[in-house]
């Protein structure tokens, strides 16, 4: 089992009510023929999904191509889409089978090992060569992480409070509110000039 | 403005923004690639944290998926909730079919059995035929043997006719 698999199980689970509702209507609207909602769905999903496959896939250039393939797949699939699950549910298990399809396929074409299910399960154990096929990839990978890491130790010390427990303990504003003791306003406005300061440290390495 | 909108996209990828904002977001953000270029990073950032590995998005990721899907159907519900009243018609219609078949063919086979008939034939057919000869014996000592021995002759209709005469 990947190593990764469970914090995207549990951001599955702990999916808002807010943002499954606004699922259900888009995908409601998709079905009744509004292809534009499925272009919100997209933007709203493109990253975790291309991240979920990048976990099977190694090269990100790949991955993004497997993960197109995935929402066209679940595009073409959604007329039998019923609501029992979530739609990111639904989709993550549309993304992952797509994933390990296109692999198969490809180990089929171009290798002699046989590469089966429960080896593709694993590949997550060593995220560090995710996403990595080269060495420069590799080297830009930990210069924009040593950034990152930077650029969040270097936030002000109530803005960083307020980071962590959004990004890693999941924290939703009114929890982090609670925990902080100032309104949920203000955790909103911490959060986003974190991000917007994060952004800016990392932007010389990304363009 | 472009700061409201930023905030916004930063609430929107925490799943905090409200339901009829987020719909509005999305408008914009369909509408504005450049903004949907900052939702990206934010998310990119976030799952970099997870994942220890940043991924940027190729540009005109979500134009491609678009452009494919304006070349499909849409994915219609009422068509497969259609096909499937249909389907469950089209079971119940065979099923019943099946039903009809197999009791027709264990009737048959019932009436088929020999044994029943032949001992139902046994049991009747020498009664019958006792009957007959007592018959056959009345008429000819009657003198109407025509009708016991199956001769259909006019003559004795008119041996009949002249016996009437005299």
């Amino acid at each position: 089992m990947a190593v990764h698999e469970p914090i995207e199980r549990a951001e599955m689970i702990n999916q808002p009510r807010n943002s499954e509702q606004l699922d259900e209507e888009l995908v409601l609207r998709v079905q009744q023929g509004d292809k534009a909602a499925y272009d919100f769905l997209v933007i709203k999903y493109q990253h975790k999904i291309i991240q979920l496959v990048n976990r099977y896939v190694k090269d990100p250039s790949e991955a993004q191509d497997v993960a197109q393939e995935a929402f066209i797949k679940a595009y073409r699939a959604l007329g039998d889409f019923r609501g029992d699950a979530a739609f990111y549910t639904w989709l993550y298990r549309i993304a992952i089978n797509t994933a390990k399809n296109y692999l198969i396929l490809r180990t089929r074409r171009h290798s002699n090992y046989q590469l089966d299910i429960q080896e593709l399960e694993t590949i997550g154990n060593a995220p560090q060569l995710q996403g990595m096929d080269t060495p420069e990839q590799l080297l830009l990978n930990e210069e924009i992480m040593t950034t990152l890491n930077k650029a969040i130790e270097d936030l002000p010390e109530e803005m960083r409070i307020a980071f962590k427990l959004r990004e890693f303990e999941g924290s939703s504003y009114e929890e982090i509110a609670l925990a902080m003791g100032c309104p949920i306003g203000t955790i909103r406005s911490r959060l986003f000039r974190a991000r917007e300061a994060i952004d800016k440290q990392l932007t010389p390495l990304l363009e | 403005m472009s700061e409201d909108i930023n905030l916004k996209i930063s609430q929107f990828m925490d799943n905090e923004l409200e339901h009829d904002d987020a719909l509005k977001l999305l408008n914009t953000l369909a509408a504005q690639p450049q903004l949907q270029h900052k939702l990206n990073r934010y998310t990119a950032i976030s799952q970099a944290l997870k994942s220890q590995v940043y991924i940027d998005l190729k540009v005109g990721f979500s134009e491609n998926i678009a452009e494919c899907i304006q070349k499909e159907l849409a994915p219609d519900l009422e068509k497969p909730e259609l096909f499937k009243q249909t389907y469950h018609w089209l079971a119940l219609a065979v099923s019943l079919a099946i039903i009809a078949v197999i009791v027709g063919q264990s009737f048959n086979s019932q009436l088929a059995i020999p044994s029943a008939t032949i001992e139902l034939a046994q049991h009747w057919l020498p009664e019958q035929s006792d009957l007959n000869k007592r018959i056959s014996l009345y008429l000819k000592e009657h003198s109407l043997g025509v009708y016991a021995e199956s001769e259909a002759d006019v003559k004795p209709f008119a041996k009949a006719t002249t016996y009437k005469q005299k």
